[in-house]
């Protein structure tokens, strides 16, 4: 483990924490729940996704101010070295202290390590804004025409002078109108996955519109991307041309394993919550004993994906296990507490944000890659049983 | 701890004890492996391999009544409970104690002979008894091949040696804790054989003029079964570490489940031939269904875990980074 | 959707009823209250009862035995024996009344059902359904069984397999590959053979539940007269599937009575066992009830559609997966409601290894062991598993477009 010395005055880490990761989350909670810059946060219940986009951009930057977000990363990305356990660490910390995660912290669990690998030289400069919260940015794969089988998306990618210009239509992206920049997949090359190639583009700039899509709970979850002939550098491309489908596979080692653990911890606190909010009554038991238990298996299973990853060993198709058994947790999480909390679930107004939760849990078997997907690739790949 | 090279051996030396048809209990064939050697050198290690191998192979040994008694014993801290036999809860009724007599209904796999025989009449009590003075019928049981024993017989109280109140309650606890790890630990062996055994038969079995595992459906069905196994593979590894009562209990909650789902979805993937004694998977359906039941099914121990989170108000974590 | 029946009909139910007023015990239970070998005597008995009766193969013409009637009166027949918890012919009647019979009364020749029809009804001849084989499961369209004619007889080479009951059989009726030039549904014939045959071997094969349930039939060199080809040569894919629509419309009448009766066995475990009043297990019997009603309700619309069209509707293709599906979930929840008693074998077993147990029939572990083990897990895959139903469902009801993958 390379830790860099941390020189930061406001630092709240000391060398102990550097040890392990348990040390690392003790010192945490211990900070976040005495500390009064942290207050603002315990228990936030946001009123809506862009008032909350803003409230937690300050968390975000007080976590990389006083060194917390840090750990975990490498120098280059704006870290202070150590392994991804610590940032695992820190998601669970945080969970437990009823503090919502930051949204771009888990797009940053997903691009940050493939920007490490695949484009060093554009770490040192935009990673520490990235993490600090200063830069958001989104991810813009799908297309309408290109979801499930997105190898057959269809913006054009054409070189003009010391760069490419864009054309066409994203869809689906995450906070993708709160986001500065966005990694996008685009065809530079001929059909097929071997012609794509993945870039880092300037959302404002005068070819790129993008417009906020509601979703089911009503709040601006996600937005459309129209790409009319806008520009991207060429030292912006991430690996090289024709890299691009290799790379997207491999982020979803990171998609699909770190974002599982990511995801437990909010069952946890859910269903913590739930039982605090509650009137025991058996006939509940066994939804919440089976919800509880599947949280349990997906925590373990992620557990041992994150140690691997720490490792730095190369994740194969199996970490569509852990995606799917996020998805069987996460819907039985939400139905055992819909259930449980009966009528006052539906109309207490003070638990609206806990129904937003119920509702964008729906999306669970959708995103990253659907359960059908996910199935079919542990099917094929994991368990070897015959393709067509 | 073992390393891999001596797991692979032992994995090797293990898979032929289980399966070789012998007629000398598996204690004394494992003695001749040294196997309590290995045991006390990596005891969490070498039951877990022992236990899902176990399942793998559908043995029908005896490997959980003896360790049920270790258990027992030591958290009596009593050594010649060691040798004892434990009476698991009978479907005819409870055993019951009164002034007078100790009347036994239990349980258990192997017949005791002159040895003690432990019997838990309610949560604060525990009675010994020698074997011999019980009468031990072989029950026809759903699985058919794993024997099962029901002792019954009343036997004054000058005979029985009681022990109670918490030591009694603390000490059942852990061992009932002990056998659902490696209960789960053959439930997941079980349930990887069926697995596995299934998506490779879907590989061979033509139909339609290709494989019926490309079918989704069939696909799918074992993909759902695979996610789960892991889960409960995951669990029972942990709740051997942790030793953990918490663990133990939904390790074999997950197990159970799993095993069940591998075997509905396996045999629905076989077609008719699943439903015979052509293939080997009927062995394996019948064991899932009698080890399910063993210190709590699946079902009621989710509600075990759901009644204790609601009424503790507490949902725990396991597992540490 | 009509439920009344019409006054012919009702007044052949008061016949019915009249009839099994004077023919059952009066303390009579079901045949689930007598103990094996028992049950199979009566079973034996009850089918000559009827027989003599003429309440066997009741559409069948009156030149063949049968008594003219209508598809309506049969279903009140069913409804009614189901009522009185009596079966309505022995297990392996399935095949022999339902099954071939059946087929012989749309597709025989003259002299076919002048000799096979009243035979089936007397009991003299009991056939058994021979169309799987190894190699011919769901894909049945494929099967092998290779026959060539040689002169006036056909020459039977190849295997069949999964047999229910072969053991009871003395004929047994056949689906073989008759032009291997064809396409593979045009090239079947179905076909007659009595038990024993030179050539013919039938072994036994046991099932899960330890018992000899199904056989597999050898064929070599059996020779067969043309005379027993049924329906014409290389249609016989058409023959076979016409029986469907003959089925489908009495089961489902049929269908919510033993299950509904079945149901009520589970209620009196949860009973028995003090589980009355846990709310899982009051939800789960509840899920269960509105599942019998809506059968019994799908049940009518199949029905009406028979009736009226004569022909099924697409209700008929859900219904095998209904209640397919359905019971499994019943049997987990009375293998549950036994807790530890269901790993000991207690008390006598079913009688047959379809559907539900007999009504009747005790809360013995043996009774629902092999209802869980056979009779509810193998639904999903006898008579078109869960997969195909689901397909076709997909595919010609809600024309979704066809799986690439089918179109072999
Ligand atoms: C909450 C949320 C956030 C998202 N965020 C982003 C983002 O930030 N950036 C981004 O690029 N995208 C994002 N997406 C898009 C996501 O990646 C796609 O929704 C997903 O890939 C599925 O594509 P689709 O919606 O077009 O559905 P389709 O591909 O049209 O699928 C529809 C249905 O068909 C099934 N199906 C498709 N192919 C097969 C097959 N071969 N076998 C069996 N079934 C099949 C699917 O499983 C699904 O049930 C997000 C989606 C959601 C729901
Ligand atoms: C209790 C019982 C009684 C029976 N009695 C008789 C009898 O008396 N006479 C007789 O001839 N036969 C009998 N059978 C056999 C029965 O008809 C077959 O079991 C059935 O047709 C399925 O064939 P299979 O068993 O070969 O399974 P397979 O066809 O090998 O199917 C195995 C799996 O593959 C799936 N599959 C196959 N094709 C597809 C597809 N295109 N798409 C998706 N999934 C697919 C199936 O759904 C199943 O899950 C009986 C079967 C049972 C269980």
């Amino acid at each position: 483990m390379t830790v860099a010395p941390d020189t930061n005055p406001a630092s709240q880490l000391s060398s102990e924490m550097f040890e392990s990761p348990t040390a690392y989350a003790a010192a945490l909670e211990a900070f976040l729940s005495t500390d009064e810059r942290a207050t603002p946060y315990l228990g936030y219940r946001p009123h809506s996704l862009e008032d909350s986009a803003a409230h937690l951009t300050g968390l975000q930057a007080l976590l990389f101010d006083t060194g917390w977000s840090r750990l975990g990363w490498p120098e280059s990305a704006g870290g202070l070295g150590g392994d991804p356990r610590f940032r695992a660490a820190m998601f669970q910390t945080l969970w437990n202290l009823d503090i919502p995660i930051p949204e771009p912290f888990t797009t940053l669990e997903i691009l940050v390590p493939v920007l490490l690998v695949f484009a060093p030289h554009l770490s040192d400069a935009l990673l520490p804004g990235l993490l600090r919260g200063d830069d958001k940015w989104a991810q813009a794969f799908s297309e309408p025409d290109a979801g499930s089988d997105l190898a057959s998306l269809r913006t054009k990618m054409e070189p003009d002078g010391d760069g490419f210009r864009l054309s066409g239509q994203k869809v689906w992206s995450t906070f993708g109108h709160l986001s500065q920049r966005s990694v996008l997949l685009a065809r530079s090359g001929g059909p097929g996955h071997k012609g794509l190639t993945m870039v880092l583009v300037d959302l404002d700039q005068p070819g790129i519109e993008v417009r906020p899509i509601r979703a089911e709970d009503g709040e601006n979850h996600f937005s459309e991307i129209f790409l009319d002939n806008a520009w991207v550098p060429a030292d912006r491309v991430i690996g090289t041309l024709g890299q691009g489908w290799a790379i997207a596979m491999y982020m979803l080692q990171w998609e699909r394993g770190a974002w599982g653990w990511l995801q437990q911890g909010r069952f946890h606190q859910r269903l913590q919550q739930a039982v605090e909010l509650g009137t025991p009554n058996p006939e509940f038991a066994q939804q919440l004993g089976h919800a509880y238990a599947l949280a349990a298996a997906l925590r373990l299973t992620t557990k041992q994906t994150v140690e691997r990853l720490a490792r730095e060993e190369q994740l194969g198709p199996e970490v569509s296990v852990d995606k799917l058994l996020l998805i069987d947790a996460e819907l039985a999480t939400w139905d055992a507490i819909r259930a449980y909390l009966g009528p006052r679930f539906e109309v207490d107004d003070t638990l609206q944000w806990l129904r937003h939760e119920y509702l964008f849990s729906r999306a669970a078997p959708i995103y990253g890659g659907s359960q059908e997907i996910q199935r079919t690739l542990v099917a094929q790949r994991v368990l070897g049983m015959p393709r067509d | 701890m073992m390393d891999n090279d001596t797991l692979d051996m032992l994995r090797t030396s293990l898979r032929h004890v289980l399966t070789e048809a012998t007629n000398v209990p598996l204690a004394d064939r494992l003695g001749e492996l040294g196997w309590d050697e290995v045991v006390a050198d990596d005891p969490v290690t070498a039951l877990h391999t022992l236990f899902t191998l176990k399942g793998d192979t559908v043995s029908s040994a005896d490997a959980l009544g003896p360790r049920l008694a270790a258990a027992l014993a030591d958290a009596l801290g009593d050594p010649q409970l060691t040798t004892a036999t434990v009476g698991m809860e009978s479907p005819f009724g409870p055993s019951s104690l009164t002034d007078g007599s100790l009347t036994v209904d239990a349980v258990v796999f192997t017949p005791p002979s002159d040895n003690p025989v432990v019997v838990r009449v309610d949560g604060e009590h525990l009675a010994v008894v020698v074997g011999s003075a019980l009468t031990c019928t072989r029950l026809t049981t759903t699985d058919g091949e794993l024997a099962q024993f029901r002792l019954t017989g009343t036997v004054p109280a000058s005979q029985v040696q009681c022990i109670e109140g918490a030591t009694a309650s603390i000490a059942w606890s852990a061992m009932v804790t002990h056998g659902r790890w490696l209960l789960a630990c053959e439930l997941v062996g079980i349930a990887q054989h069926v697995t596995d055994s299934a998506a490779q038969y879907t590989g061979e079995r033509i139909q339609y003029g290709k494989p019926i595992g490309t079918f989704q459906a069939l696909q799918h069905r074992i993909a759902t079964a695979h996610v789960l196994v892991v889960g409960a593979a995951r669990l029972a590894e942990h709740a051997g570490h942790s030793g953990d009562e918490w663990s133990a209990l939904v390790a074999k909650a997950v197990a159970g489940q799993a095993a069940e789902t591998a075997c509905t979805q396996a045999q629905q993937c076989y077609g008719a031939i699943g439903f015979t004694w052509e293939h080997e998977f009927h062995h394996y359906l019948r064991r899932t269904y009698v080890l399910d039941r063993l210190l709590g099914d699946w079902r009621s121990l989710e509600r075990e875990i759901g009644n204790e989170l609601m009424n503790s108000r507490h949902v725990p974590k396991i597992g540490m980074l | 959707m009509d439920l009344s029946y019409s006054p012919e009909a009702e007044a052949y139910r008061a016949k019915v009823r009249a009839f099994l007023a004077a023919n059952l015990p009066a303390d009579w239970q079901g045949l689930g209250a007598l103990a094996g070998d028992e049950a199979e005597e009566w079973a034996d008995r009850w089918r000559d009862v009827m027989a003599k009766n003429g309440f066997l193969g009741i559409t069948w013409p009156k030149e063949y035995g049968g008594q003219g009637l209508t598809k309506l009166e049969q279903v009140v027949l069913g409804e009614e024996l189901a009522r009185a918890r009596v079966p309505q012919y022995r297990a392996v009647d399935t095949t022999n009344i339902k099954m071939l019979g059946n087929t012989l009364v749309k597709w025989g020749t003259e002299e076919q059902k002048q000799k096979y029809l009243p035979r089936i009804l007397s009991g003299e001849d009991t056939w058994v359904q021979g169309y799987s084989e190894p190699e011919a499961g769901s894909d049945l369209a494929s099967v092998h069984l290779k026959a060539e004619l040689d002169g006036d007889e056909w020459v039977l080479n190849g295997q069949k397999i999964w047999t229910s009951r072969g053991m009871e059989g003395t004929a047994i009726f056949l689906l073989a590959r008759t032009d291997k030039t064809a396409a593979k549904h045009r090239g079947i014939t179905f076909m007659l053979c009595s038990i024993p045959t030179p050539g013919l071997e039938v072994r036994p094969i046991r099932t899960l539940t330890g018992v000899e349930e199904f056989c597999e039939v050898f064929l070599t060199d059996v020779r067969i007269p043309v005379a027993n080809v049924v329906g014409p040569v290389n249609e016989g894919w058409k023959v076979a599937n016409s029986l469907l629509g003959l089925e489908r419309g009495e089961e489902a009448a049929t269908n919510p009575i033993y299950f509904k009766a079945e149901l009520e066995r589970v209620i009196q475990l949860a009973r028995d066992k003090g589980r009355i009043n846990d709310p899982i297990i009051r939800d789960r019997l509840a899920w269960c009830h509105m599942k019998v009603e809506m059968m019994r309700f799908l049940g009518y619309r199949i029905l009406t559609a028979v009736l009226r069209d004569g022909a099924l509707g697409p209700e008929a293709s859900i219904s095998k997966l209904f209640w397919s599906e359905y019971h499994q979930v019943l049997a987990d929840l009375a293998m549950e409601l036994l807790g530890p008693e269901a790993t000991v074998r207690e008390g006598r077993r079913p009688y047959k290894h379809y559907r539900a147990d007999e009504p009747g029939a005790a809360n013995s572990s043996n009774s629902w062991i092999d209802v869980f083990l056979m009779n509810a897990r193998s639904g999903t895959v006898y008579a078109g598993t869960s997969e195909i139903q689901r397909n076709i469902l997909a595919e010609n009801i809600l024309g979704l477009p066809k799986e690439p993958q089918t179109n072999s």
